[in-house]
């Protein structure tokens, strides 16, 4: 045998070279190395590593502006455990996110209903309506702070001048309704997201159900109930998880819009730890209302996970 | 306070200082240098201009942020790097940041990663302040005098000083509060008004063309916050006093509560003759005369008059400048908009920073880079105001639409004000957490527009202050 390869030549010689790698690459095993290294490596980088660093820093106090680190313990975590200010700011934030995944569910789901039926110029409306979920985040946040000017905005302005109110609305200004306007301007975006979801699943439902369910007497709610609802309900499992994460999450938009005002009406946790940071220049403190807030979220994700059961879910499908 | 001076310099864990590196680029530096337009001589150990000498820093590298983003000023940074790194041979990073907060994460990136900047064009007094406490600054006592003996003295309130007399801080420019009027609607009125002939202007002259006398503020925003320190200032109030050494919230202090009592009570007195803004912060205080919304607007620095101009508004000219308000017979100064001015950092680089703002002072850069930002800005240094180039400027302002007075105005005001830190000596290290957090505006908010009584809202939010002061203990 191996006579035989000395004297077969370089092209014969390449050839088995060309097999024994491909077999090598056909491996499960190295398969999966190579598809899933480099991105857990980039993982690594940019998420794993600030975790660690965030977990690690939260036992330190550390000033912003200073680089000498000094361990404290658990301290930073009592002091954020321990002040009502950072459970009213969670408290926020549990409504933030709860409100702002309904409604954009609500809103989403009914818009991608919409434009799923067949009609004329249905292509352009429906790039249309995709339009916003492309706009970057910060101009939705600044359209939306002028729209809803109490002094300039168009809201204010189309109210005054039907004569339906007499003096401004301050949507971002007033206690009692700058958390319900912050809601709806982020919604406004992110409800599109959820209408993409919902419209690539509703596209894949066979025409073959509604004829069906029309020959036997259904009428428009009962198809909604019976084949529409039970058809979306794996990704509105998953839309309820990654826009709950997110909302819960959420700071630039909420920032831009209040910066947690008026008073603190809409300071939720991750403004308090952006405070914490960069107003009062404490990291460790930052640090440690992050790492809570992280796994805050593992906790729920996994009692979600163990409750929904989304996976059974996708598989029925 | 950084009575050490340049005694500890922090470690740079630079990875791109190999030696080799260093030396290619010592000898490429060397070349450029020679092709500069700093028309200097050059000897062994450095290089003489006709202002000034500098050392030969071929190898070194100054690491230079700012986060002035308009055109002018830029340039004029822009030229100033050309001419140092063509004069001395050092190799310059420039950085410019965006405005807003991204300054402070950024040097707080910096400073964390054990690398700080060399050089920061328009640090704000309040975060210089607080890098003094922090030991980070390096003396810039040789640049003050220079630029003293050039230009005058500047106001007390701008510097920051070590104990051991040390200045760490060179002030450029300052945003003094000014309270800009209508005159085609309001009338005359003179340079310096009374508390209550202020409120006698605002109450006479609502409603008039269809407008609101007053713009007063009470969103959540700096601008708001500035305005009622400012408020709080012209009748003698302070924000924090030192209690044994460390920074207490005083809002409720002895005397100064009842200050703050009658502020906040002719706050809300005048806020009656405003719109209802509770969402209005620095945008809409600059945009109130242009949008005609309301015929008087407090603001900190002149961009209500700049904006109206820019907008080619027919009563731009009709716009005037006048101090801020004080109750009779008080003289206080009032505070600023946080100067913003020239910082270096103690690194092991120190010799390049200390040539590098040796060199924008003397060589003319820090003229003009005054001179660039005014007037959105106000020089600080007086003699600034009396240069031919000043004059020049001050022309091409009067043909736009600006009045004598409204210079007159801003060169006093400017004079006569405190940056906010400046409440105490040393410094208030803590004033930037302290404004970073918009106590300041809740208070306002709570008071004019939330119903509680000033004595309460006080309590309240002298509590949430020291709080804060409380929790940025830090290192």
């Amino acid at each position: 045998m191996q006579s035989e390869k000395n004297t077969s030549g370089p092209a014969e010689w390449l050839w088995e070279a060309k097999n024994d790698t491909y077999e090598l690459l056909s491996q499960r095993r190295v398969l999966i190395a190579i598809m899933v290294l480099p991105v857990t490596l980039l993982l690594g980088f940019i998420l794993f590593l600030p975790i660690l660093w965030a977990i690690t820093a939260g036992f330190f106090n550390i000033h912003a502006l200073n680089p000498e680190w000094k361990f404290v313990g658990v301290e930073n975590y009592v002091s954020i455990l321990s002040d009502p200010e950072f459970w009213t700011t969670l408290s926020r934030s549990v409504v933030f996110a709860i409100s702002s995944v309904a409604l954009q569910l609500v809103a989403g789901t009914g818009i991608a209903l919409l434009i799923n039926k067949k009609f004329r110029f249905i292509s352009l409306i429906r790039g249309v309506v995709l339009l916003p979920y492309l706009i970057p985040t910060i101009v939705v946040a600044y359209m939306g702070l002028w729209i809803g000017n109490s002094q300039w905005g168009l809201i204010n302005i189309a109210l005054l001048e039907s004569g339906f109110i007499q003096n401004p609305i301050s949507f971002f200004g007033n206690e009692s309704l700058a958390m319900m306007s912050v809601i709806v301007v982020n919604s406004w975006k992110f409800s599109i997201f959820v209408s993409i979801m919902v419209l690539a699943r509703l596209q894949g439902i066979p025409d073959g159900y509604y004829e069906a369910a029309r020959m036997s007497g259904a009428n428009a709610y009962q198809r909604f109930r019976d084949i529409t609802l039970p058809n979306l309900k794996s990704i509105i499992l998953i839309v309820l998880l990654l826009r709950g994460i997110w909302m819960f999450n959420k700071f630039d938009v909420i920032w831009i819009l209040t910066r947690g005002g008026p008073g603190d009406a809409t300071t939720t946790a991750p403004i308090y730890a952006y405070q914490a940071a960069f107003s009062s220049l404490s990291l460790g403190r930052a640090a440690a209302v992050s790492t809570f807030l992280f796994g805050l979220l593992v906790v729920v994700a996994s009692i979600y996970f163990v409750v929904f059961k989304p996976a059974e879910e996708v598989r029925v499908q | 306070m950084g009575t050490k001076g340049e005694r500890r310099p922090i470690r740079r864990r630079r990875v791109l200082k190999s030696a080799g590196a260093s030396a290619t680029f010592a000898i490429l530096a060397g070349c450029t240098s020679n092709k500069g337009n700093g028309g200097g001589n050059k000897g062994n150990g450095g290089t003489k201009t006709s202002s000034g000498e500098y050392p030969n820093l071929s190898g070194k590298e100054v690491h230079f942020l700012t986060d002035e983003t308009a055109e002018g000023i830029q340039t004029v940074l822009k030229n100033f790097v050309a001419d140092f790194k063509s004069t001395t041979g050092a190799s310059v990073n420039f950085e410019t940041m965006g405005i807003g907060g991204t300054a402070q994460n950024r040097l707080s990136q910096l400073i964390q990663a054990g690398s700080p900047p060399e050089a920061f064009f328009n640090h704000d007094h309040s975060g210089s302040a607080t890098l003094v406490s922090q030991e980070l600054l390096a003396p810039m006592t040789e640049g003050m005098q220079a630029i003293t003996d050039q230009f005058g003295t500047p106001p007390d309130g701008t510097r920051i000083k070590s104990q051991g007399g040390e200045d760490y801080f060179i002030p450029t420019t300052a945003f003094p509060g000014v309270m800009w009027y209508r005159k085609d609607i309001v009338g005359d009125v003179p340079r310096q008004m009374t508390w209550e002939k202020f409120a006698q202007v605002v109450e006479e002259n609502d409603n008039k063309q269809g407008m609101r006398s007053f713009f007063a503020l009470r969103g959540k925003d700096t601008c708001t916050a500035l305005t009622t320190a400012i408020w709080g200032s012209s009748n003698g109030g302070y924000i924090a006093e030192r209690v044994d050494g460390e920074v207490k919230a005083a809002l409720t202090a002895d005397g100064n509560m009842e200050k703050w009592t009658k502020v906040l009570e002719f706050t809300k007195r005048i806020g009656q003759h405003s719109p209802r803004n509770a969402d209005a912060g620095c945008a809409e205080a600059i945009q109130a005369i242009p949008t005609e919304t309301a015929s008087i607007s407090g603001y900190v620095g002149a961009r209500p008059k700049r904006q109206t101009i820019n907008q080619k508004k027919p009563f731009a000219d009709k716009l005037v400048a006048t101090h801020w308000p004080r109750p009779k017979g008080k003289e206080e100064q009032v505070t600023y908009g946080t100067p913003k001015g020239l910082v270096r950092f103690n690194t092991d680089n120190n010799k390049a920073s200390k040539a590098f703002w040796n060199f924008f002072i003397k060589e003319g850069y820090y003229r003009k880079a005054v001179l660039a930002q005014t007037p959105a800005a106000w020089p600080v240094f007086p003699g600034i105001t009396e240069t031919d180039q000043y004059d020049q400027l001050k022309n091409k302002l009067m043909d736009k639409g600006w009045t004598q007075r409204d210079l007159e105005v801003m060169q006093w005001v400017t004079a006569h004000s405190k940056a906010p830190a400046a409440d105490m000596t040393p410094p208030n290290p803590s004033i930037g957490v302290f404004y970073g957090a918009l106590d300041l505006a809740e208070l306002r908010y709570a008071v004019e527009l939330d119903g509680m009584t000033p004595e309460a809202a006080l309590k309240k939010y002298n509590q949430q202050i020291q709080e804060g002061f409380d929790k940025s203990s830090g290192a």
